[in-house]
């Protein structure tokens, strides 16, 4: 498989630790291509790691390459990096919403910025995904006025909008009760199967049991590396 | 030697911020020439900065001007009836108010009323990490928060400044009529102050409102978003936006006036 057929590669990665990040990584090597998943155990209250920023090409690696698509996005103009980043859907373990616009808004963003299909089209999808993942609609509210749960949710949707083709998660279901979470794993079931790749980090590695994927990559953080992990040991 | 190093190192540090500045400009202006960069969340956020910093803000710019009008009418006539010229009112007028009154104040009025929400927001946005958020999505931090808010700040700027001169001429026409000067039917006066209007007065108005406009939006986005991981640099952040937007103004105000009428 060539470069340009993997979705994501890292090729001995090193991303240093940044005021953001609780621990570097180092070294890190794996390639995913289309329906690759790959899980990274973290523990509960751990800080976050700089995997998905580095996957991202938000923060530069200290050594070694991440290419996504094929383009390392080093090497790349901003314009091109930003129509990259456009094919990732992320979740953030921090909430990641502008505090200045009502859910509905950050959920459409991206794709109103990226995208030439009609707005109404656009939140259309989103709230067709809204009720795959039993909301009534896409919250309406400002993101402080919605409850965790909905608001974990509507950022899936925003995550998924858009059929990307790489999908950072940290810590998707942090918020929510089992049987809700068990629809985000079907979620992304269904991108795999399309070929997507995926990335997760998460403290709940069992909920994600039932994933089935073309590679599965399954890892846990030891100091400042991942570590292989099986979880049939788990 | 020490004194000079830190002379040295101010003054340095000045022409690096004027620098900043005009480069953020520059790229503001060279972006917004280029339909591509003018996407839906684009265009959003320049439409909610030209209700919030122009529409909002035209009933407390017609009061302001209301009131300029009647205190310069009150002046001028009283002055032109004591030299025996009242028929130089509406000229008079139109001279003080288009030229230096008008940018002026309502320039100020956008530092007061949106400079300081402007960098305080970014600011806030800042420390929040939703920057980052917007780069992670793909949105360039600088189209989607800087480029609307310079623009939309101009743009009121320059129509506050248009509605401030023909309120407070019309109020200062009304006032000086009711108050029994020699103002002229109302066609007379319009016409003597259209007269009174020079080429270098329509160029110093807009070299005045849209470059005045220009600095406040730059320097409120640039201060703003200088704002590191600490909630307490943000009103440290607007202090400085506020600051050094007046400075700007007035430094660009009595430049464009020396190099106009002199």
């Amino acid at each position: 498989m060539t470069e340009r057929e993997k979705i994501l590669s890292f090729h001995d990665v090193t991303l240093p630790v940044g005021p953001e990040f609780d621990t570097g990584l180092e070294t890190l090597s794996f390639d995913l291509a289309p329906g690759a998943f790959m899980l990274v155990r973290v523990e509960t209250g751990r800080p976050r790691l700089p995997l998905t920023d580095g996957a991202g090409g938000l923060i530069a690696p200290a050594a070694g390459r991440v290419l996504f698509m094929g383009d390392d996005w080093q090497q790349i103009g901003p314009d091109r990096a930003a129509a990259h980043r456009a094919r990732i859907g992320r979740i953030f373990e921090s909430g990641g919403w502008l505090s200045n616009l009502n859910v509905t808004e950050n959920v459409a963003l991206a794709q109103l910025h990226h995208s030439k299909q009609p707005t109404q089209a656009i939140y259309e999808d989103a709230e067709t995904l809204a009720t795959s993942f039993g909301l009534d609609e896409v919250p309406k509210a400002r993101p402080t006025w919605v409850p965790p749960e909905d608001l974990c949710r509507a950022g899936w949707v925003r995550a998924l909008l858009g059929k990307p083709d790489l999908l950072l998660f940290e810590q998707p279901l942090h918020e929510v009760r089992v049987e809700i979470g068990t629809l985000l794993v079907d979620a992304v079931q269904a991108a795999l199967d399309r070929g997507a790749a995926a990335i997760v980090t998460t403290s709940a590695a069992d909920r994600w049991s039932r994933i089935e994927a073309s590679a599965r990559l399954s890892f846990s953080v030891s100091g400042s590396t991942l570590v292989p992990w099986s979880e049939t040991d788990a | 030697m020490k004194y000079i190093a830190r002379l040295g190192e101010g003054a340095i540090l000045r022409v690096r911020r004027v620098c900043l500045l005009a480069a953020v400009i520059w790229s503001v202006l060279l972006m917004a020439i280029r339909p591509r960069f003018w996407t839906r969340p684009v265009r959003n956020v320049l439409a909610r900065q030209i209700l919030f910093t122009g529409i909002e803000a035209t009933s407390f710019m017609t009061l302001a001007a209301c009131m300029v009008g009647i205190a310069v009418v009150v002046q001028v006539q009283f002055w032109l009836m004591k030299a025996g010229q009242s028929e130089l009112l509406g000229p008079l007028l139109a001279a003080i108010v288009i030229r230096e009154v008008a940018p002026l104040l309502a320039n100020f009025i956008v530092i007061g009323r949106s400079g300081s929400a402007i960098s305080t927001e970014l600011g806030n946005m800042k420390v929040d990490n939703e920057v980052r958020i917007l780069d992670a999505q793909g949105l360039d931090p600088f189209l989607y928060l800087v480029v609307p808010r310079v623009l939309g700040v101009t743009a009121s700027v320059f129509c506050l400044a248009v509605l401030f001169v023909v309120v407070s001429l019309t109020v200062g026409f009304l006032c000086g009529f009711l108050a029994g000067g020699n103002t002229g039917v109302p066609s007379v006066f319009i016409e003597s102050m259209i007269w009174a209007i020079q080429p270098g007065d329509v160029i110093n108005f807009l070299v005045k409102t849209v470059l005045s406009g220009l600095l406040t939006g730059a320097i409120c986005c640039v201060e703003g978003l200088s704002v590191g991981a600490a909630i307490t640099e943000v009103p440290q952040a607007t202090t400085r936006a506020l600051v050094r937007s007046v400075g700007a103004l007035l430094i660009v105000s009595a430049v464009v006036s020396v190099f106009t009428y002199l």
